[in-house]
């Protein structure tokens, strides 16, 4: 038997062992599994024997390593080497039960011919015994899926002064801002998968709403190291809706790719993000990431779920962050944003022509306003032209307008066309030109509207 | 009458506390594998392991203290098939598996006038206990090497 280059004991640190099954076994136990008084997970496994003892190795292992092996997707020396264990135990163990002695190594210091090898997998079918861990092993799938595709990204401090260690306040800045930046970037992508035709919806705002409760950015990881954090999205349960997982599952990565992952040193790269996105949504998206990137004691590194370095999250110059966040169009922006639609029925005298009436008419004939309905308001049309001649619809078709992140988004879903405007007064002509363009048009997600209306529409020769 | 067992003697002196073999094993017919050593005499190879060990001078393998599992000792371990027998043997770590000293899997067919096995288990393992006119080993041929 091998002599092991340890302190010999007499115990386990493990006490009250009850064996729950013996995992291997023939004509006696090989791999054995028992807990202990706290219901840890102790493992036997018979590695030699003498003339009179058996040598069993023993460690520790958790829930979600038992599992896995015994599901046959963690090997059992992977069960062992978790990072979990340090120090393993060997038991010499007589034939009637008894504990000779016990020696207790590093892991690193296990004799060669005790290692396990890597792929020392349980071949077997799960033991339906153990179908009690299945409710564990969700749980840490769910989250080890979530890792898998996240974002490690590792902040170190640059100021000697207190070392490696960072503030609170930056952590907590790190963090609201990475997340304001990812959702902003989400919401444009969401809207431009619409506009693309990538995916479609009955109710921007609703979806999005709902949506953005669902890809908020998730803490799946957490170490020190200066400050260690994997920011993931929850693309695994079905969402609300249950038409956007496939959109769900790439917007982080999408985020990555457009976003952090860009060379703000590259004139193309930042050109490129400036014809990409409207003033409006580069604040949204960029103005966060800049405010983590400006503290000049905090550096940033990106980095994948297997620990691959991608890159360093570097200062943005002060000329490329006035090109992305222009000064005087981001206050022009502002006032956008916080505005809202809303409808208001006004009692009036049936003579009064809308253009004449004054603010005090307003105020006085208000009978009730409304605020956007989910959905966006209706709007009826009922002309357009097309190919210079004007229609009169006979029956009106109906648009749906929101305003939604600063800009004025229209669509009908019976049409097939969305549209998004960034001032007010072009809604109206960009929608009739949607329902010109679409007059003619059909493609297998929408029907055309000259085969619908044809019914329905006149010439008006003016 | 009911046939005693090849060793109703270990087992009278092992004085269980549980009746021995379980009360849920019964004569059966069944097609059985058994991983055996071919460097020892083959009727060793279907000695339970409490004989075995000390024919072999060696401890039995046990890790706790426990009157059942001493009545296990008594019995032979089998396979309901081929496949069963070969995914255990090689779930077991290498290092581990090459001290068994296992060079085959034996298969034959269990009659009900040759013991009486435990029900099989989920794994397709079960035990046997073999009556005492018997000579299990002979209807046991080597079917592939491990």
């Amino acid at each position: 038997m091998e002599k092991l280059n340890a302190t010999p004991n007499k115990y386990l640190p493990y006490s009250e062992l009850l064996k729950v099954s013996d995992i291997l076994y023939f004509d006696g136990p090989i791999l054995s599994h028992f807990k202990d008084l706290k219901s840890n997970n102790i493992l036997f496994l018979w590695v030699d024997n003498t003339e009179t003892l058996n040598r069993w190795m023993v460690w520790k292992t958790s829930d979600s390593n038992l599992y896995y092996y015994l599901k046959g997707q963690k090997s059992l020396e992977a069960t062992l080497n978790d990072g979990l264990n340090e120090f393993v135990y060997f038991v010499d163990i007589d034939s009637k039960g008894n504990y000779e002695v016990v020696w207790s190594l590093y892991i690193d210091a296990i004799p060669d011919s005790y290692k396990l090898e890597t792929d020392s997998f349980y071949l077997d079918r799960f033991p339906t015994d153990y179908e009690y861990l299945n409710q564990v092993a969700d749980k840490d799938l769910y989250l080890q899926n979530l890792r898998e595709n996240s974002i490690y990204l590792k902040l170190s401090n640059s100021n000697n002064k207190f070392k490696s260690t960072i503030t609170c306040e930056d952590a907590s800045t790190f963090l609201k801002g990475i997340s304001e930046s990812f959702i902003n970037y989400a919401k444009y992508d969401f809207i431009d998968s619409i506009k693309k035709g990538d995916i479609e919806t009955s109710d921007i705002s609703r979806d999005l709403n709902s949506l953005v409760e669902e890809i908020s950015p998730r803490i799946v990881d957490l170490s020190y190291s200066s400050f260690k954090v994997s920011i993931s999205t929850d693309s695994l349960q079905r969402d609300t809706n249950g038409k956007y997982n496939k959109w769900k599952k790439r917007v982080l990565q999408m985020y990555q790719d457009n976003i952090l992952n860009i060379d703000y040193k590259d004139k193309k790269e930042v050109n490129d993000i400036v014809e990409k996105f409207s003033t409006e949504q580069r604040k949204k998206i960029f103005a966060p990431l800049f405010r983590i990137t400006q503290n000049k004691d905090l550096s940033v590194e990106i980095k994948n779920f297997k620990g691959n370095f991608i890159k360093k999250l570097s200062k943005v110059n002060t000329d490329t962050q006035r090109l992305i966040l222009p000064k005087s169009i981001t206050e022009e922006e502002k006032t956008k944003t916080d505005k809202s639609l809303v409808s208001i029925v006004l009692e009036v005298p049936k003579d009064k022509k809308i253009e004449n009436l004054t603010k005090k008419d307003l105020q006085q004939s208000v009978l009730f306003s409304q605020d956007q309905p989910s959905g966006g308001f209706p709007l009826e049309v009922t002309t357009f032209i097309y190919e210079g001649v004007k229609y009169n619809i006979i029956k009106p078709i109906e648009i749906k307008v929101q305003l939604l992140e600063g800009e004025y988004h229209y669509y009908n879903s019976t049409f097939g066309f969305f549209n998004t405007v960034s001032k007010k007064e072009l809604v109206f002509p960009s929608v009739k030109a949607s329902i010109a363009n679409a007059y003619n048009q059909s493609d297998e997600n929408s029907k055309s509207l000259y085969s619908e209306y044809i019914n329905y529409t006149e010439h008006i020769i003016e | 009458m009911n046939p005693t067992f090849k060793f109703q003697t270990i087992l009278a002196n092992l004085s269980l506390e549980q009746s021995c073999p379980c009360n849920d094993s019964s004569p059966r017919e069944e097609l059985s594998f058994r991983w055996i050593n071919n460097n020892i005499p083959h009727e060793q190879n279907f000695l339970p392991t409490i004989i075995l060990d000390e024919l072999l001078g060696k401890p039995s393998r046990v890790n706790e203290k426990d009157q059942k599992f001493n009545c296990k000792l008594c019995g032979l371990s089998f396979f309901d098939n081929e496949e069963n027998a070969l995914k255990k043997f090689l779930s077991i770590p290498k290092a581990s598996r090459e001290k068994m000293n296992y060079t085959h899997i034996s298969s034959g067919l269990i009659e009900m006038e040759d013991g009486v096995c435990a029900p099989v288990e989920k794994s397709g393992h079960f035990e046997f206990y073999e009556f005492e006119a018997v000579n299990i080993h002979l209807k046991f041929v080597n079917l592939k090497t491990i």
